[in-house]
């Protein structure tokens, strides 16, 4: 063996960041110079939970030596934190030795003191123990007192500064800090919060929830990103995150400090990802989203919401919010977007009054036909009319492509979780328009809530003006007027599952899908209704509806509403339908999680599945399929070995295949765990030899 | 510049490589360099690689030259080697070294983080003292000084995570 020449420091870094911690604490006692690597490596990244103060005893003691290979720190807060934890945090943190009462004591090496403070609240602090029960009680002002006494200066010098009695030479260079609790007391978490290292800190999270006293925490987002100037990804998450600073002024209309008012593209805020609350748009005051004008390099939002639609509704103004992130962040390519929170992506106009008149004509109209029926029924006619010719003449808009306005035209990536708010009108213009779109996620159809659709642009001026004038002008039926106003106002409604192919039919360029929370029902899937005659004639493909993306499409996560009782045809014909995607490589195919009835298509040649594969003409996608994941928990041993192979056969890339059970269904389910079950067949000597090279049993209970 | 165009490149002991510039490319040090000046017609002298270390890296870079996730490819610190990278890295030490230090040098980053892996890979689930025998490392703790580091060391906290 050739003697290898030494690796560089930074080298070793790499390879020990590789290493789980226990291999990590091996390597501390191979040598000297691997101790030193092995140690940076081992202290950088660490989770102190309050939980587990014993636990950790000997951890904590170990970092107050070790601050400076602090990079990552995670700091589960929790109600029952001793003062002796905190005293350790604020040391690791902040360097903040332990201090002697008094000033006759000596000076030693590893004591300093409290500088004499103006407010009388430091006194009590000017000893080693910690009054803790004084800061319990803290209310909101003294709070204030004790920001003002202590001066966040972003350019701290590398020694403590008077002023800021807490901060050591030595405070740690950490580029990421997360802060979990249910206990955001304050002052602890405030004062380490604001003096960490300005300097370096990248990554800012904040997840703070209910601990079941407090209904809100209020988080002064401003002074957070004036603290830290370099910050790229910052996270303020929680359902109690109040985005207002603590005691401001209550009249005055603007509320929020100078961070905003520093604009221009000269002191752009570095920051690019930012996730948030819903409650960030319920922010009050004119000033209320001025900060935006400086977070120009913003590509990513979040929104995290564990709040109801009636919260979220509450003073919400995403019009507003959503027209400043037009203006000031032109470069958002990513939203992403879980729990209820009313979000828009397109903004749509308001129609003048002008335009407005030629509807009410419509609905004025009365075929001669009419004069048959009575009154009473003409009057319901008319108004389901003129509410299908609202609806018809709103679709043919947003296909024009010119009303909806977006708010990121640079979007690429697109997620809404669970219990989402997106509309129709959102969905229908992101297929026109949303040219970049490549990946999307929609994990459940939109919310079964009301509030959401109740919000209109009403903040907007335009608005106002026009409700003003449609008040003026008497309507000849109340009905007909709310109708109008509805139309007006462009109400946005919640997309269905048909409307979701439309969407599909018309979006191009997407290379990831995932539709896993919406089953499609199969009958949307083509024109027409599937009867057997039909499938039996028509070669079943040729009235397929063609999808925008086939072409593009790598990754495609699908449920398909097809009962398993229903006839094989159905389900082939669905396996058929998805065998036009010639480019994917990865495939998922689950089931319904929101019906009861339980919907999926079964995998087995029996039902089809082979017309995934049959138009090999132009490359199908057996040609590029890499990762497969199937629901398994139907099938018979003989035609799940039967199917693997067949897999294996047919696609020469296949590396992945998930089979997945559900044993709230399945009925399979014990005698799976009886030797010679239904998976057995995965020990036997083909199936081991067969090229996919990872098969695996994933197992759910929900 | 053409898709097609060649780069030349010379390896410490001056042996010349003719490669395709979507190969080079893969360098972002090569890369962000024919970027900035342009193919400049003559070779690229590469001093702090030698020649089989060179072929070495060309070769994973001409078997990657396709991929559309190279950037990216090794990113997941969990997720398994594929198996032509593990065939690939099945070399001696000292050349895993030399391509860790040309991978870092040339700055391709799906190399580094497969050769650091493997490295890697060679220290898990060891004792100390196999891990200095497979990388031929002196024990220079007393055991005083391993005393120390025991004590100061939560074994408690590295176990539980």
């Amino acid at each position: 063996m050739s003697t290898p020449r030494p690796l560089p420091t930074e080298i070793f870094a790499v390879i020990f960041g590789n290493l789980p911690r226990r291999d990590l604490y091996q390597c501390l006692f191979v040598s000297h110079l691997w101790h030193d690597q092995a140690e940076a490596q081992l202290y950088s990244a660490v989770t102190i939970d309050a939980r587990e103060t014993t636990h950790f005893q000997q951890l904590i003691l170990t970092l107050k030596t070790r601050k400076q290979f602090l990079r990552r720190v995670e700091w589960r807060s929790h109600s029952q934190e001793d003062s002796d934890f905190e005293v350790d945090l604020l040391d690791i943190f902040l360097d903040y030795r332990p201090v002697v009462a008094g000033s006759a004591a000596s000076v030693e090496d590893n004591v300093h003191y409290l500088p004499p403070s103006p407010v009388k609240t430091w006194r009590s602090l000017s000893c080693f123990r910690f009054p803790k029960r004084l800061w319990k009680r803290r209310t909101p002002s003294t709070l204030l007192e004790i920001q003002a006494a202590a001066p966040i200066q972003s350019d701290m010098p590398p020694t403590g500064i008077p002023g800021s009695p807490f901060l050591g030479p030595d405070r740690p260079a950490l580029k990421h800090f997360t802060f979990t609790g249910d206990d955001p007391r304050g002052f602890l978490q405030e004062m380490v919060l604001f003096n960490l290292m300005s300097t370096t800190l990248t990554t800012l999270e904040l997840h703070l929830v209910n601990d079941g006293q407090r209904l809100s925490y209020y988080v002064d987002l401003e002074r957070i990103l004036d603290t830290y100037p370099h910050l790229k990804d910052l996270c303020l998450d929680g359902p109690i995150c109040q985005y207002e600073p603590i005691g401001r002024d209550k009249d005055s209309n603007h509320y929020y400090s100078s961070f905003a008012s520093r604009s221009g593209p000269a002191t752009l805020h570095r920051l690019e990802k930012f996730t948030f609350a819903p409650s960030m748009m319920s922010r009050r005051g004119t000033d209320a989203f001025t900060f935006l004008q400086r977070l120009g390099n913003l590509k990513r939002i979040r929104v995290r919401s564990g709040r109801s639609y009636s919260e979220c509704a509450q003073g919400c103004r995403t019009w507003e919010f959503g027209q400043a992130l037009k203006q000031h962040c032109p470069m958002v390519e990513s939203v992403d977007i879980d729990g209820p929170a009313i979000f828009w992506i397109y903004g749509l106009p308001i129609l003048p009054y002008d335009q407005t008149r030629h509807i009410t004509s419509l609905a004025d109209q009365t075929p001669a036909y009419m004069s048959l029926v009575p009154a009473e029924l003409v009057q319901r006619m008319k108004e389901d009319r003129l509410r299908l010719q609202l609806l018809d003449q709103e679709q043919e808009e947003l296909l024009e492509g010119k009303v909806a306005e977006p708010l990121f035209p640079q979007l690429k990536t697109l997620i809404f979780g669970q219990d989402h708010s997106l509309s129709f009108q959102d969905l229908f213009s992101l297929g026109v328009q949303a040219h970049y779109l490549t990946h999307l996620e929609i994990n459940s159809l939109p919310t079964q809530s009301t509030e959401p659709w109740e919000v209109y642009d009403k903040d907007a001026p335009a608005a106002a003006a026009t409700a003003t004038m449609m008040h003026l002008t008497p309507t000849t039926n109340a009905r007909t007027a709310i109708l109008l106003e509805n139309r007006r106002l462009q109400k946005r409604r919640p997309f269905t599952n048909g409307e979701l192919i439309m969407f599909l039919q018309l979006c191009s360029g997407l290379r990831y899908l995932s539709l896993t929370g919406c089953g499609i029902p199969l009958e949307t899937l083509v024109e027409g209704l599937i009867t057997m005659a039909s499938l039996s004639i028509s070669g079943r493909t040729s009235n397929v509806r063609p999808w925008a993306c086939e072409g593009t499409l790598e990754t495609l996560k699908i449920c398909i509403d097809v009962l398993p009782s229903h006839p094989a045809e159905f389900h082939a014909s669905a396996w058929e339908h998805l065998g036009r995607f010639k480019n994917l490589r990865s495939l998922t195919v689950t089931c319904s999680s929101t019906s009861m009835k339980r919907m999926f298509l079964i995998p087995t040649l029996k039902f089809g599945v082979e017309g995934l594969f049959q138009r090999q003409e132009g490359g199908g996608m057996n040609e590029t399929l890499e990762e497969l994941q199937l629901m398994s928990d139907w099938w018979e041993a003989s035609e799940g070995r039967e199917m693997v192979l067949w897999l294996a056969k047919s696609c020469p890339r296949l590396r992945k295949l998930d089979l997945v059970y559900n044993f709230r269904f399945c009925e399979y389910g014990l005698r799976r765990m009886e030797k010679g079950g239904h998976d057995a067949f995965l020990e036997d000597e083909d199936v081991k030899q067969c090229s996919i090279r990872q098969i695996n049993i994933q197992t759910i209970h929900n | 510049m053409s898709a097609h165009s060649q780069i030349l490149l010379t390896s410490s002991e001056g042996t010349e490589f003719l490669i395709d510039r979507d190969i080079a490319d893969k360098s972002m040090l090569l890369k962000c360099m024919l970027e900035d000046i342009g193919e400049i017609g003559q070779a690229v002298p590469l001093p702090n690689v030698s020649g089989p270390i060179l072929t070495k890296v060309i070769e994973y870079c001409t078997h990657h030259r396709d991929d559309p996730n190279f950037l990216s490819a090794n990113d997941d610190v969990t997720a398994d080697i594929d198996e032509w990278d593990l065939e690939y890295c099945k070399v001696d030490q000292g050349t895993l070294y030399e391509l860790i230090l040309a991978a870092n040098y040339l700055d391709i980053k799906p190399l580094m983080d497969l050769t650091c892996k493997t490295v890697a890979n060679m220290i898990k689930a060891k004792s100390p003292e196999e891990i200095r025998k497979t990388f031929n490392i002196t024990n220079d703790f007393t055991p005083e000084e391993e005393d120390q580091v025991r004590r100061e060391n939560g074994k408690d906290w590295v176990d539980e995570h």
